[in-house]
């Protein structure tokens, strides 16, 4: 899904007909056995280390519908507020212990805004789950660069706008093995042949709770 | 027998034993394993608890330690490790200052990550633990929860109870030292597995006897299963005669009952021997007895069965016999043997029948006159042992005395009984009474006694004979003319001075030849017509 992030930034290109045209990086992320990654997100960080800060405050929502985080990972620029509206009819509880934030809203009814926003404000890995519904799970991945984008079905993602330059782009995924290789650069955006940046990378089986049939309880699930 | 049966138990318990211990291996496993689910079930309660989750990046160690301490209680643990995903111990229940050490095996928390979670056994403290590892999610993994359930006799006991098997978890190490860990055997059979249980009781498959003490264990050893890395086996056994003793006693209650259903048996054949051997032997005796002519016995025998029965008939019978031995020698005595025995075979009644019989009187003369000169004590004498040896030639000659008539004696020849040659039967013992009487007189010369003579007459007719008198009191006898015609002839003897007298009717009869002499014709007393008399003098060829 296109975040909000990825309009500013086509908004930016726009807005500064001085740095020229504006290229986009499609990447296709597959597993060792070939298969199509979806949920893999693709990061490119210029290698001059200027990020333009953004002029608005950055938003984005996580939903919560038939118990399930919508969507199951959300990438984010840092600073960037998460609105968590809630789409059941029953209440929902959201936590992180995650390093980059740490936080907790307690149990709130169902609606939009009754849930106290999060600004994001630390780069990594937040994991998120909701207290009373064990397999309810959402990645946010909080970059520092707002060129980012996340791979679909077809595993494949485009990140749109960017400025010509040198980059260095990078692949994550919540269940990436560290064996893999993420990490792509230089890649010289504006050049025709390094338009397409592909990954292959390990993915392992996620150590999750899985959802019993019924939407009712639920076990850990290798 | 019984050793045939023994053999058989024996086999039969061996093939049970080991049917057994092959199933009782699977249900230790299943136990091993629910055993392990129950403890991974309460692990994972543990670990989805929120405010667990929470305070294990919040708090201070020993707040941490207090907390999974008080888990471990929760769920009866025997330790409880919190290990990092850096593998380092947060925290342990049993050694506070294992925190931020690494934890004792990296290899089972890395084959947890690849597996979700791991069910194991291992060593601390030179305890043997299973253990299970689970993540606790937040969702993701945030730490390892280690949780250790010591395997101990207590536990082995538990199972014990539901599938009999003694059961031991034993190491051998890579010098084939036993190390038992825990043991469902007592302290002293337990020590007997040492230098049972080697390395070569392992690769044997199936079931393998081991004896302990002077007890033969059928035993199965099998490898533990999710052992992790330890060498841990499992010994599971069973005791031959644990197996079999509801054989002994089963044999021993058989030898009870067999040996007083021999009693038994005994005792009953004992005592219906006696019952009817002893009645037997004493009717033998009693059959003997009377076989010798002793009638007064009586039988003791108060059975109320056949036998008793029998007794009572015996006895009735020896009553009988003695009645009737009594009566017939009382009857052959009283009247002639012969009469005795017709009285005795027939049915005695009055009556008579019409018969041919010759009728012979002999009468010592003079005898009046004899016994107004000599006492009447040697006049019996004389009398009985005159009268003893005339009886004796009359019966020898198949006489029958009919009765004695003081000095006279009345016989018949041809009743009861006829025979053919009567007549000559009563000449011969007449001539045989005259010879006799000749001996008689030397006997009673030698007493002092005179000599007698006697008279004797003859004579053969029709007449009545049968028992004549009353009901009560009855005489066999002879009634007719035949009967005084002889008395008559016999007084012609005196006339005549013949010893002899016979009449026409018996002279006509003769069938022998003997010398014989007419006399005369005679008109004998109270008969209308005279009748031809004889005198028998001697037989032919004789004198």
């Amino acid at each position: 899904m296109t975040t909000f992030a990825t309009y500013v930034i086509t908004l930016l290109c726009l807005l500064l007909p001085t740095m020229g045209y504006c290229y986009d990086l499609v990447s296709e992320v597959k597993d060792g056995e070939g298969a199509l990654v979806e949920n893999a997100v693709i990061t490119a960080t210029p290698l001059s280390g200027e990020i333009k800060k953004p002029e608005k405050n950055l938003t984005a929502e996580i939903d919560q519908i038939d118990k399930t985080f919508v969507d199951f990972v959300t990438p984010i620029m840092v600073g960037t507020t998460l609105v968590f509206p809630n789409s059941d009819k029953i209440r929902h509880q959201v936590y992180s212990f995650s390093e980059a934030k740490k936080f907790e809203i307690p149990l709130y009814p169902p609606g939009q805004g009754r849930a106290t926003p999060v600004t994001f404000d630390k780069p990594g890995v937040v994991v998120l789950g909701c207290n009373i519904h064990d397999w309810m799970k959402a990645y946010v991945y909080v970059v520092e660069t707002p060129f980012f984008a996340k791979t679909g079905k077809n595993g494949k993602a485009t990140i749109k706008d960017i400025p010509p330059g040198q980059y260095k782009i990078e692949v994550w995924h919540p269940y990436i093995k560290k064996s893999s290789a993420t990490v792509k650069q230089p890649v010289n955006i504006g050049k025709e042949s390094d338009m397409k940046v592909d990954f292959v990378i390990d993915v392992k089986k996620a150590l999750t709770v899985r959802r019993a049939p019924g939407s009712i309880g639920g076990g850990v699930y290798p | 027998m019984f050793l045939f049966v023994n053999l058989a138990a024996m086999a039969n318990a061996r093939s049970i034993i080991s049917e057994n211990l092959i199933v009782e291996y699977r249900v230790f496993n299943t136990i091993m394993d629910n055993r392990m689910r129950q403890i991974s079930e309460s692990a994972r309660l543990l670990s989805m608890d929120y405010a667990f989750k929470q305070s294990i990046f919040s708090v201070d160690n020993k707040t941490l330690i207090s907390i999974i301490e008080n888990l471990r209680q929760r769920i009866n643990a025997d330790f409880i490790t919190l290990v990092s995903l850096e593998y380092t111990v947060m925290a342990d229940t049993i050694k506070p200052d294992l925190s931020g050490k690494q934890f004792m095996s990296r290899a089972l928390i890395e084959k947890a990550e690849e597996q979700g979670e791991l069910s194991s056994i291992t060593i601390r403290e030179g305890g043997y633990y299973q253990i299970e590892i689970i993540p606790i999610l937040a969702p993701d993994p945030i730490a390892w929860l280690v949780i250790g359930f010591l395997i101990n006799d207590t536990v082995l006991k538990d199972i014990k109870n539901l599938i009999l098997a003694q059961i031991s978890v034993f190491e051998l190490d890579s010098g084939g030292r036993l190390k038992i860990v825990a043991s469902t055997l007592p302290e002293g059979l337990k020590k007997l597995l040492f230098g049972k249980v080697k390395s070569a009781n392992l690769s044997v498959e199936g079931n393998q006897s081991i004896i302990l003490g002077q007890n033969e264990y059928i035993s199965l050893i099998s490898p533990l299963e999710k052992k992790g890395g330890s060498n841990l086996y499992v010994l599971l056994q069973r005791s031959m005669d644990d197996v079999l003793e509801p054989y002994y006693r089963l044999r021993t209650r058989l030898a009870i009952i067999s040996l007083i259903g021999l009693l038994i048996s005994f005792a009953v054949s004992m005592r219906i021997s006696r019952s009817v051997t002893r009645p037997v032997s004493t009717l033998v005796d009693g059959v003997r007895q009377i076989e010798g002519g002793n009638y007064d016995l009586h039988i003791g025998v108060t059975q109320r069965d056949e036998l008793g029965e029998l007794s009572n008939a015996f006895n009735n019978m020896a009553r009988g016999l003695k009645e009737r031995d009594l009566v017939s020698d009382l009857l052959g005595k009283v009247v002639s043997p012969v009469i005795a025995k017709e009285l005795l075979s027939k049915k005695v009644e009055l009556g008579g029948e019409e018969k041919e019989v010759t009728i012979l009187f002999s009468d010592v003369r003079n005898f009046t006159a004899l016994s107004e000169k000599y006492p009447p004590t040697i006049i019996l004498n004389m009398l009985n042992k005159y009268l003893t040896v005339m009886s004796a030639i009359i019966e020898s000659h198949g006489g029958v005395i009919d009765k004695y008539i003081g000095d006279a004696i009345m016989a018949l020849f041809g009743a009861p009984i006829s025979h053919p040659n009567d007549v000559d039967r009563a000449l011969n013992a007449a001539l045989d009474m005259n010879e006799a009487l000749e001996k008689l007189n030397v006997d009673f010369q030698e007493t002092g006694i005179p000599p007698i003579d006697i008279g004797i007459g003859i004579n053969t007719d029709i007449v009545v004979a049968g028992n004549m008198g009353s009901a009560h009191r009855l005489n066999y006898t002879v009634i007719g003319d035949g009967v005084n015609l002889a008395s008559r002839l016999e007084d012609l003897t005196k006339k005549y001075k013949k010893k002899i007298i016979l009449s026409d009717s018996t002279y006509k009869k003769i069938k022998d030849s003997y010398k014989i002499e007419q006399i005369a014709e005679e008109y004998v007393k109270g008969k209308s017509k005279s009748t031809i008399i004889y005198a028998l003098i001697g037989r032919v060829g004789k004198e």
